[in-house]
């Protein structure tokens, strides 16, 4: 069989928010572009990620809203779910965006070549096509961007039938009647909130001592006592002891910190309990690049320790998020095409969209007071304006800053649009922006984010609108 | 690297204002020099745009090689003068605004859109937070790189910058049992200026007491006298007299230039001053026409524009003779070293109540010791000890010359 043999000034092994944006960049920057793909460009993040979740969450979140209208005098009657029109909703969601994403490669003349990708040396990969043929792509500049999968966890039972992951749970076929979730973190919360607005029954078991673990503490609280109020099983200092399939539904057994075990049953199970890396089937210890702690090392401008081979996004751990993956992305094409810039992930926002929404950007109140004399203030949305005049008037910012020069270094939001409002904040973070500076910038009234000229406020003295 | 001073010979570029490309204007302060024993701000020779910076910040540079270029402007300022009044009214320098009008003329608008740049103009690009942590620390912006987006001033850019600035300032090697500072910058032109007077002009120190018993009590009538006026330090006091002591005896008001010596009619008293970041000796220019109440003020601000680093070029320039006062760090009598090219230099030490023989009697008097040391190229011992004679009857005999 005749050799295909490619050349490329940069090659990118995986189409997620890392790769395709990485292949854009090194497109604008001259460089000759290959990138493999072996499944739908745009990963993890546009076909089983950030984007489905969106879809549903809004879908969910309309849907238990209805049950809202009667306070402002909306009467509705024979309110009824179609899941798969809302799955089609979805699902047409996900390929706008994925061809989309085709025709940007397309038009700034990345060359996508469909197949799995392994290192052959390392400055040549081989790619396999799914119609079994194949090609090499030798390149002076390679990038790593495979992402992640869901990670197991070595419980009994954990490979059982009705034990889903989020991919899976994305395309149930029917809404179940129950729903565990081992995990409490970004994705476990925000399918508790899709299936619980749908009318689920969910519980959500989380081994540390809050919801929300990497972030400030505050969030993981104020959410816990949300779910609780909305009829939402939380069992938080809880880890999953075995997994027992009951013919129609799966039963479940905890235990908490205590020492007290629980069994429960649920129709399904997701494991929502980390992701791991994807670095199998890429022959990295054929050309001698050794993992660390299951990822693959990279120095702060995201080389790895072969030179030339770059790694970005989910496969190098961190912060396992599609922007820092795109950001990322960027950072190493520059890099290996002659700049140099370092990797900085001082601002980086994180987004859950429960209802209401949670954010935040920088340090928390414990990594902050690590290194700062710390200030720490809240500013409540019941004292907000237009929260109260949409009757979404709960949650609460909090600003974390340095006492010194009143640098703003965290904030920490859960309230209505927050996801939108952590923009600014993450501007202020990353200009290394005062609470002066905040406090004094005019917002326009009434909106959601004067919460946070008032956070300022309170900050630099005493807010208007609080006590 | 222009001359500052007459025994200059080379500078060192401490920090330059203006970046390659800027306008400059004739006059306008461009480059600070390190000279002798100051900073000097060196102004621009000519208007138009600093083309080149050939000696970068910490070069050292012999007089008269080129540390940068300027390329002139070419036109010449066209502006009526009306223009230029309101320029003047608006404080805008006019050769660093274009002209759009006929011929390049300035017209009123150019001056509009000139002020309205100029206050749009951010200088330099900082975030909040470095803008506040330099502010406290004392650090300056303009001179550091930034590492942010488009060159933007961050945090740690000042943290750094604090850091090599401490490290530059303590600049050492900590070993167990000493640390090593390099000879360099003030510390080196004190020390070369020192030793080429030390090892050059043969020095030789005479040393007098003086009783100072009525000089005090007329100091601190005189203190009350001017109170309102002035605050009459024994400096001032003393300064005073051996400011009239200096009119009557230009051979010890003199300097060695050349081959020539100058016996200067105006007494230019120059005043050692210490300070942390090294000696400098400002100068009470004209002296002999002053009151003691000016003296007063004039050192009084001289010495506190000294320890801020304020003086000018001129303000340490021309010295005839110079005074080092060494009475409040309880110093009895010390042998100075000339400040070169003066012909001789007076030390004074502290005032204290000491055992005096008055008459076959012990009585207890404050006194206080006189030294001066003299270039013996320039005159004779017997020159300085009438010198060191009549200033000492004067200091003892205070309320003589009234009468004289
Ligand atoms: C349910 C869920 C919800 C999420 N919600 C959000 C959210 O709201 N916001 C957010 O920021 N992040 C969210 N994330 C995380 C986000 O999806 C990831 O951080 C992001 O997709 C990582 O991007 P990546 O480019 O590193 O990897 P991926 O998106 O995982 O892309 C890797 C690509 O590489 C391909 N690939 C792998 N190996 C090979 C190979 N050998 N050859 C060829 N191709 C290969 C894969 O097919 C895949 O397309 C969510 C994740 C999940 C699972």
């Amino acid at each position: 069989m005749a050799e295909n043999i490619v050349e490329a000034d940069l090659a990118i092994i995986g189409g997620g928010p890392g790769g395709y944006v990485a292949a854009i960049r090194g497109a604008q920057l001259g460089a000759q572009v290959v990138l493999i793909e072996e499944d739908q460009l745009g990963g993890t993040c546009l076909n089983r990620g950030c984007i489905p979740t969106k879809a549903l969450l809004e879908t969910a979140h309309e849907y238990q809203k209805l049950d809202t209208l009667a306070q402002r005098g909306i009467k509705v009657a024979g309110k009824e779910l179609d899941w798969a029109q809302a799955l089609a909703q979805k699902d047409k969601a996900v390929k706008t965006l994925v061809g989309g994403v085709g025709y940007l490669l397309q038009r700034n003349q990345v060359r996508v070549i469909k197949g799995h990708g392994q290192f052959v040396d390392a400055r040549t990969l081989l790619c396999r096509q799914s119609d079994g043929s194949e090609s090499k792509i030798q390149a002076e500049r390679i990038v790593i961007a495979t992402g992640s999968q869901p990670k197991g966890i070595p419980v009994e039972g954990i490979d059982g039938q009705r034990v889903l992951s989020s991919t899976e749970l994305l395309n149930l076929p029917s809404l179940p009647q129950s729903l565990a979730i081992i995990g409490g973190g970004a994705i476990g919360v925000e399918f508790a909130s899709v299936f619980h607005d749908l009318g689920v029954e969910v519980s959500v078991i989380e081994a540390l001592p809050n919801l929300l673990p990497t972030m400030d503490a505050d969030l993981g609280v104020f959410l816990a006592k949300k779910f609780s109020k909305q009829g939402i099983r939380v069992e938080v200092n809880t880890l999953v002891q075995g997994l027992r399939d009951i013919g129609s539904s799966e039963e479940i057994r905890i235990k908490n910190k205590d020492g007290r075990e629980q069994i429960f049953q649920a129709e399904y199970v997701l494991l929502a309990a980390g992701r791991q890396a994807n670095t199998a089937g890429l022959n990295l210890a054929g050309i001698g690049l050794n993992l660390a702690a299951g990822v693959i090392p990279v120095n702060e401008y995201l080389e790895t320790a072969i030179n030339g081979i770059y790694a970005i996004g989910d496969v190098i751990g961190g912060i396992m998020l599609a922007h820092v993956a795109s950001r990322e992305g960027i950072v190493a094409v520059e890099n290996a095409l002659g700049h140099k810039v370092k990797a900085d992930y001082r601002s980086v926002p994180a987004c859950i969209y429960t209802h209401p929404e949670i954010a935040s950007v920088g340090l928390t109140e414990v990594e902050a007071s690590k290194h700062y004399e710390i200030a720490v203030h809240r500013f409540p949305f019941q004292a907000n304006g237009r929260a109260v005049a949409v009757d979404q008037a709960e949650g609460f910012v909090k600003l974390v800053s340095e006492q010194k020069y009143g640098q703003i270094l965290g904030i920490h939001l859960v309230g209505p649009m927050v996801t939108e409002l952590v923009g600014e904040a993450g501007l202020a973070v990353a200009m290394e922006s005062t609470v002066e500076e905040l406090a004094t910038t005019i917002h326009a009234h009434p909106t959601f984010n004067e919460a946070l000229m008032e956070v300022a406020h309170a900050a630099i003295g005493s807010p208007i609108h609080n006590l | 690297m222009p001359k500052l001073a007459a025994t200059m010979e080379e500078g060192i570029i401490s920090c330059w204002h203006k970046q390659v490309g800027d306008q400059v204007a004739k006059g306008e302060p461009i480059v600070e020099v390190l000279t002798g024993k100051i900073n000097a701000e060196v102004e621009s020779p000519a208007t138009g745009i600093l083309e080149q910076i050939i000696a970068a910040d910490g070069a050292l540079v012999p007089v008269g090689e080129a540390i940068g270029v300027i390329a002139e402007s070419k036109v010449a300022l066209q502006a009526t003068p009306r223009m230029k009044k309101l320029a003047n009214e608006l404080g805008i320098d006019l050769a660093a605004v274009v002209g759009t009008g006929p011929n390049g003329r300035i017209t009123e608008q150019d001056l509009q859109e000139h002020q309205q740049e100029a206050l749009n103009a951010d200088p330099v690009k900082a975030t909040a937070t470095a803008r506040k942590m330099a502010a406290a620390e004392g650090v300056s912006l303009p001179g550091i790189q930034g590492s942010g987006v488009s060159g933007r001033i961050q945090k740690t850019d000042v943290q750094h910058a604090l850091h090599e600035e401490t490290a530059e300032k303590i600049s050492h090697l900590v070993l167990d049992d000493y640390e090593v500072l390099p000879l360099t910058g003030m510390r080196k032109m004190i020390g070369d200026n020192m030793a080429a007077s030390a090892f050059s002009a043969p020095h030789v120190t005479l040393t007098t007491e003086v009783v100072m018993d009525q000089a005090v009590q007329l100091r601190q009538e005189l203190r009350e006298k001017y109170r309102n006026e002035a605050k009459i330090t024994f400096t001032d006091f003393i300064n005073a007299v051996v400011i009239k002591v200096l009119q009557e005896m230009p051979e010890v008001n003199a300097t060695l230039e050349g081959n020539e010596i100058r016996r200067w009619h105006k007494v230019n008293l120059a005043l050692a001053v210490a300070r942390k970041k090294g000696l400098i000796v400002p100068v009470l220019k004209n002296a002999g026409r002053k009151s003691l109440t000016e003296i007063s003020q004039h050192t009084a601000d001289l010495v506190e524009r000294a320890r801020a680093d304020r003086l000018t070029l001129e303000e340490i320039q021309g010295g005839t003779f110079t005074v080092s006062n060494l009475g409040m760090y309880d110093i009895d009598g010390f042998t100075p070293i000339i400040n070169p090219p003066q012909a001789a230099i007076l030390g004074v030490g502290r005032i204290l109540e000491r055992a005096v023989v008055v008459e076959h009697e012990v009585m207890v008097k404050p006194t206080m010791v006189l030294s001066i040391s003299f270039d013996h190229r320039i005159m004779d011992g017997d020159a300085a000890a009438r010198f060191l004679k009549r200033l000492k009857y004067l200091l003892e005999n205070p309320y003589q010359p009234v009468v004289e």
